[in-house]
């Protein structure tokens, strides 16, 4: 996709046009970053700040206050608490499923019991994260939201 | 504990206390034609005023895993009960077999409960992992 960018000082408001030939996953996903339904997380490395691919992000952590984001083999601090972050992005595809953790569906593996009767979720690189007693219908129930959203 | 909260387990309790008692009380009238005392009565209601706030403790057993909160859970409300029939004894005569038949009712109670929960989990869990597979079919045709 080509883009233009044109500064002009005697625009009253910001502009964006696209233009194409076929709605495409990638112009959706440009036009809901442009309407802003997408947040943005930014990842703290070395000083400073990277844009963080939410579909890259298997779950949020946190500890002592700080939150983090994992992906599949880096670790980003990011910005916000647990609360805020999982409430912006319920409609993402994240549950929470703790105190301590938000979890990312795509990535997860399965959901296995253990002869503690203590759940967990597997994810695609094998790590476990415990859903607390607490979370456990509330992740239920999201799992039926989101399945009902892509049924209909 | 909150407010509503606090509400939430009274209603708990009044609710199972009239379920209980009149459970018990219809037993015993069909099969052992018994008449329930005062003193029996006041037990059940402590009896399950025990019961229903030792289970209100979960949220603060969250660490725990289940198994250990639920034996937790069962020991604490145990020695309740016994500590309830041992006080009781300083004013009425006790039956000889009043701990054992306190301890066999509050055990069987437990295991059924712990039971129903574990069924419950394994439930859950082939549940969420059917709506996982759906969930991650669907997003893979759609991509």
């Amino acid at each position: 996709m080509r883009i233009k960018l044109f500064q002009e000082d005697a625009l009253e408001e910001d502009r964006t046009e696209i233009y194409y030939r076929e709605m495409t996953e990638q112009i959706e996903k440009v036009c809901q970053l442009l309407e802003g339904s997408v947040p943005q997380l930014f990842g703290l490395e070395d000083g400073e700040q990277i844009l963080l691919s939410l579909e890259e992000i298997f779950y949020i952590d946190t500890v002592d206050k700080k939150t983090f984001a994992y992906l599949k083999e880096h670790v980003y601090q990011i910005q916000g608490s647990l609360t805020f972050l999982e409430s912006a992005l319920s409609k993402h595809g994240f549950c929470r499923i703790s105190k301590a953790n938000i979890v990312n569906i795509q990535h997860i593996k399965k959901v296995k019991s253990e002869a503690n009767m203590r759940l967990k979720v597997v994810l695609n690189n094998q790590e476990e994260l415990v859903i607390s007693r607490y979370y456990r219908k509330i992740f239920q129930n999201y799992l039926k939201k989101v399945r009902g959203i892509l049924h209909d | 504990m909150t407010k509503s909260r606090l509400k939430e387990m009274l209603t708990v309790i009044c609710i199972s206390y009239t379920i209980i008692s009149l459970g018990t009380t219809l037993f015993d009238r069909l099969f052992y034609d018994g008449r329930d005392d005062f003193s029996s009565l006041l037990f059940k209601f402590i009896c399950t005023t025990i019961a229903v706030s030792i289970l209100y403790t979960h949220p603060l057993l969250e660490r725990l895993s289940p198994l250990a909160m639920i034996v937790l859970q069962y020991i604490g409300a145990m020695l309740l009960v016994f500590l309830t029939i041992w006080i009781s004894s300083f004013f009425e005569k006790l039956h000889a077999n009043s701990y054992i038949g306190a301890f066999r009712s509050f055990t069987i109670i437990y295991i059924i409960g712990a039971i129903a929960y574990y069924v419950g989990l394994h439930l859950d869990v082939l549940k969420q992992n059917r709506l996982l597979e759906e969930i991650q079919s669907s997003q893979n045709k759609l991509l």
